[in-house]
């Protein structure tokens, strides 16, 4: 290449950029949602949304259930009730993992729930990493997110005035212009957040992406997995003799006293009510900044004394569980869960306006009136993946309220209406011109998340004065985030609906590298 | 204490962006000399620091880093972004967080 260095930066950053804007856009839109995975999942199940906290947290009602339901089974999993997740839930298991071998309590009165199939807020998050295409979807994440640590750091190679533009934006010029200040300023002030979620992003999956370490270990990634968790050793056979169960609650002090106050967050009770049952508490996640490597301590089942509580993961275990926590940010409270879903919408924020200067460069250069197919099907991705993630959000969201309860494979339906809008954003925003497209998708949305409060009538569950009177905080705030970005939307709707066609420009632009720059 | 290093970041954004040549104009309707815009952004990168200090107080040393930078960025767009709007506003806003530092570190 005959460029500078800059240049050729610059290149990459806006053809790579562009070549993955859509996906990342769906990726950082999918995984800022999911840093509410838990209020999104309990706000999607109404027959939850009364449920509290309260007594002994249900544990008792939760061993009776287990002991009615399942009282030979090989063990038992109480999860219990945190800040954010307000339930109790009971699995048991005969040795193999069964989706369907689990109760929900209301840890108050003890009463079993029976929550509606959703995909709930994991969908989200699953979504994000996976397109739900399993290993081909990390594939693809991966190479997209790749692509995301190119663009950021060729984007401050190529961004020149990165001190002096600092506070820089200028909605007074050009529109290029303009939202090439929001593309930098954003860029610039999101960047640690941004490198972050990027690098860390791909950590969590590195050893999908680069498993030699393990193939020349000789393990697979089940067994990587599995030595990054701690875990006590399986415990020994049955003993075969009947034995009662010791008492859970000064266990669970125990464990606290232990970790210096951290709370337990789930039991499990090995052989139950056998002579060798075994009692391991692990401790909640999210107490520091590592997560996947939680702490367990064992007791004995019968007697209840401490067999053996492991302290310290290996240094490779607790730098991969730093690299993750910091990923997912299961220790961030309430506050700062808040600035965090921020800095994620201030990465789609990157993203789109990145799209939007490409876009308008494009028809700087060549005036309004240019219509070459492939400028023309790059508009058109830009809205359906912009404004159609959007409408595609707010369709899994009245998909939820309005399919029937009862319906067989309830989860994959609503995968299906949030695929099958996501899929028909794109023919509309292909056929319509490029600001109407855009208008009427962003309205659409706006619409449907305005109303998403009153498809609490169709649905059960609290509405949205009740779980503002009770400090329902999930429940209100899902309802009250659906309202704000449906202001957002409207206005982003009005203001695009509110231009006019720039004239095209009587001198040919400076070329997009050194404009970029 | 979030909150307090929330303010204090805002309000060092803004003191770095008040000695700024550019940006003194559309909010002080002059220009600041060589020794104020000095001052300035000596004061704003304290503010900063401070910010750090109130994070880490609230959150300890795993986590406070990771909120500090979450404050620079969600007050630094903030700014940014209103800026060039509601500059006599912003303004007003940094010297009411500023002052309001102090109360939120001392209440919570």
């Amino acid at each position: 290449m005959k460029q500078g260095f800059r240049q050729s930066m610059a290149w990459l950053h806006t053809w790579g950029g562009l070549l993955c804007t859509w996906l990342l856009f769906a990726v950082f839109f999918a995984g800022s949602l999911s840093f509410y995975r838990e209020e999104l999942t309990l706000w999607m199940q109404p027959e939850l949304h009364q449920a509290q906290r309260g007594g002994d947290d249900g544990l008792a009602a939760a061993l009776a259930v287990l002991q009615q339901r399942a009282p030979q089974a090989r063990s038992w999993t109480i999860a219990l009730p945190g800040p954010r997740d307000p339930v109790i839930e009971a699995r048991w298991s005969h040795g193999k993992f069964d989706r369907k071998a689990v109760v929900v309590l209301d840890p108050a009165t003890g009463r079993a729930l029976e929550p509606r199939e959703t995909v709930g807020g994991s969908f989200f998050r699953n979504f994000h990493f996976s397109l739900m295409l399993k290993r081909t979807g990390y594939w693809i994440v991966g190479v997209a997110t790749l692509m995301m640590l190119v663009a950021l750091i060729t984007g401050v190679v190529i961004h020149k005035k990165i001190f002096k533009d600092f506070f820089t934006f200028r909605p007074g010029k050009s529109r290029p212009r303009a939202w090439l200040d929001v593309h930098n300023a954003t860029g610039v002030m999101a960047l640690p957040f941004l490198l972050t979620i990027t690098y860390s992003g791909l950590l969590t999956l590195a050893y999908v992406y680069m498993p030699a370490g393990m193939i020349a270990a000789g393990i697979d990634s089940e067994r990587f997995l599995g030595e990054i968790s701690p875990r006590q050793e399986p415990p020994e056979a049955r003993g075969g003799k009947p034995a009662t169960l010791t008492a859970l609650a000064p266990l669970l002090e125990q464990a606290r006293r232990h970790w210096q106050g951290a709370a337990p967050g789930s039991v499990t009770i090995h052989h139950p009510g056998d002579i060798a049952a075994v009692i391991d508490v692990a401790r909640r996640r999210g107490t520091g900044i590592t997560a996947r490597i939680e702490p367990v301590m064992r007791f004995d089942g019968v007697t209840g004394r401490l067999i053996a509580a492991q302290e310290q993961s290996a240094a490779g275990a607790v730098t991969y569980g730093a690299m993750y926590g910091l990923h997912v940010a299961w220790f961030a409270e309430p506050f700062l869960r808040g600035l965090l879903f921020v800095m994620g919408a201030m990465g789609c924020l990157v993203i789109a306006s990145g799209a939007v200067v490409w876009g308008a460069k494009r028809r700087e250069q060549h005036g309004a009136t240019h219509a070459a197919a492939g400028y023309r099907a790059a508009e058109s991705l830009n809205v359906a993946g912009i404004a159609g993630m959007a409408v595609a959000t707010a369709v899994l969201l009245w998909a939820n309220r309005l399919l029937p309860v009862e319906l067989a494979e309830r989860a994959l339906a609503e995968r299906q209406w949030f695929f099958g809008a996501w899929l028909l954003c794109l023919p509309h925003a292909l056929l319509r011109p490029r600001v109407a497209a855009w208008r009427e998708q962003l309205w659409l949305a706006a619409i449907l998340l305005a109303l998403l409060p009153f498809a609490v009538r169709f649905s059960g569950g609290l509405s949205l004065p009740q779980a503002l009177l009770q400090g329902r905080g999930a429940v209100a705030g899902v309802e009250l985030a659906a309202l704000a970005f449906a202001a957002l939307l409207a206005w982003a709707g009005h203001r695009i609906a509110s231009v006019k066609p720039a004239p095209p420009r009587a001198r040919r632009a400076r070329p997009l590298s050194e404009a970029a720059a | 204490m979030m909150l307090a290093a929330l303010m204090l970041v805002y309000a060092g954004w803004m003191a770095l962006c008040l000695a700024m040549t550019r940006h003194q104009r559309p909010l002080l309707q002059r220009e600041l000399g060589r020794r104020a815009s000095a001052l300035l952004r000596a004061g704003g990168a304290s503010l900063l620091l401070l910010g750090l200090a109130a994070a880490l107080c609230a959150q300890g040393w795993q986590i406070g880093p990771v909120a500090w930078v979450a404050c620079l960025a969600v007050s630094g767009i903030a700014l940014v972004l209103t800026l060039p709007y509601r500059p006599r506003a912003c303004l007003r806003f940094a010297g009411l967080a500023l002052a309001l530092a102090p109360l939120l570190a001392a209440w919570a």
